[in-house]
């Protein structure tokens, strides 16, 4: 699984740096609150976004073929590592 | 060619991994969400009191301003006492002159008491007449049958014995009329337990003229000043309980599972998002008032034609005890997030 690698060190130092750290569950901005899990889905929709750019920058993208099924399954994936990350507990 | 058909059907395998990955995922994230249920539709409480006056009167002090932290037994209002005042002095009077009235009454009922003991004795000496009267007529009548002494000296003998005898009878009547009428102070002195409770009560409103804080709070909603006439009864302003803070988050019945009196809560405060608090869930609901249903209309109970397909749950006060509260950060309606933590030891904390 070498197409793993990437997403995974990537993912490693921000694992560290807020392992133990959690978030209100609700996040206030510009004087409203805003549910984690918006947050998240842009989060991941940002990251999957990235990994793409590098993917092709690297042309490894049909390594992960069919995209119509790993796009969203990988937006899904980092949304809630990133929830389990920051908002857990 | 060969090396282009290889390729995607060995590259399945990743997007086929990230998809099991994120479907394990999804389903610990979903029983987490499940066993640890949040909601953001809470809100921050606690306990207020009215201040009110027992008293009619002006206020004549008010050393409290709104929004102030007091303490226990701090003063808060002061209404004019003079008139209270008053009427402690005049019950007091009315106790002395009691007091004296009293003792100016005892001492005519010394004299009845006398009175009656001189009757009693004036009682003897009629019967000691009465002995001797009867004693001379029974000597006179034995010595009439021998003829040494005449019937004119007998009859008087007689009516001299039925006068004394009479005379007893009289002055005995006097004893008992002097005794029966020996009076006595006890109205008096019940009027006197009267006259004290009056006093105690005249105290009692002479003390409520000064309005006390009975515990640690803050002043709310205070829109006067010294000047208004305070009528007892009649809220002047409100003081907020902040020795125990509360958040009352309304949890869908679905989350309720689980969920007891003493199950731990992680609080966050819109106002600051970044501090985290422990709570304890102090109590749940009971009622609600229900959407449809229960409603009586002219006697018989409505119910709606329509019904939903999706019917979305009910949710339910549940309210939490908050843990160290941020004196600074908490107000009574302040916008929170808690989140249930069923699985956690209810025994952690304190």
């Amino acid at each position: 699984m070498p197409s793993f690698d990437p997403v995974r060190l990537a993912l490693i130092p921000v694992v560290l740096l807020l392992s133990g750290c959690s978030t209100s569950p609700s996040l206030v901005l510009f004087g409203a609150a805003f549910p984690d899990w918006l947050f998240c889905m842009v989060g991941g929709v940002v990251a999957t976004t990235a990994i793409h750019v590098i993917l092709g920058k690297c042309s490894l993208r049909e390594r992960i073929a069919p995209l119509a099924l790993s796009y969203p399954a990988l937006t899904g994936l980092l949304a809630m590592l990133l929830w389990l990350v920051v908002f857990h507990r | 060619m060969n090396k282009t058909d290889a390729k995607p059907r060995a590259s399945r395998v990743p997007a086929l991994l990230i998809v099991l990955a994120a479907l394990l995922l999804l389903g610990y994230v979903l029983w987490q969400t499940e066993t640890r249920p949040s909601t953001d539709d809470a809100y921050v409480y606690a306990d207020t009191i009215d201040v009110v006056p027992e008293v009619n009167g002006r206020i004549v002090e008010m050393p409290v301003r709104d929004n102030q932290w007091v303490k226990q037994g701090d003063l808060l209002i002061r209404i004019d006492a003079r008139p209270y005042q008053d009427a402690l002095d005049q019950a007091r009077a009315r106790l002395v002159t009691l007091n004296h009235q009293i003792g100016l009454t005892q001492r005519s009922v010394n004299a009845q008491q006398y009175e009656a003991a001189s009757a009693v004795a004036s009682v003897e000496r009629a019967r000691a007449q009465a002995t001797q009267s009867n004693d001379t007529l029974q000597r006179l009548e034995k010595l009439l049958a021998k003829g040494y002494v005449s019937v004119e000296a007998v009859d008087q003998a007689r009516t001299a014995q039925r006068s004394t005898a009479a005379e007893l009878n009289a002055s005995r009547l006097q004893a008992q009329r002097a005794s029966a009428a020996v009076s006595g102070v006890d109205a008096l002195v019940a009027q006197r337990a009267e006259v004290e409770a009056q006093i105690s009560l005249a105290e009692l409103n002479l003390e409520f003229t000064e309005v006390r804080a009975p515990f640690d709070g803050r002043i709310a909603s205070l829109r006067t000043t010294v000047g208004q006439f305070a009528s007892a009864y009649k809220p002047i302003f409100t003081l907020i309980d902040t020795r125990h803070w509360y958040v009352v988050a309304n949890f869908r019945e679905t989350d309720l599972k689980g969920i007891k009196a003493g199950t731990t809560a992680t609080l966050y405060l819109l106002g600051d998002t970044g501090k985290r608090f422990q709570g304890r869930v102090d109590s749940l609901s009971f009622g609600v008032l229900p959407d449809d249903g229960g409603t009586v209309i002219e006697g018989l109970p409505r119910v709606q034609r329509t019904i939903n397909w999706v019917r979305v749950s009910q949710r339910f006060p549940v309210k939490i005890s908050v843990q160290d509260p941020d004196p600074e950060l908490f107000r009574i309606g302040a916008s929170a997030v808690a989140v249930l933590r069923p699985d956690e030891p209810a025994k952690t904390g304190q």
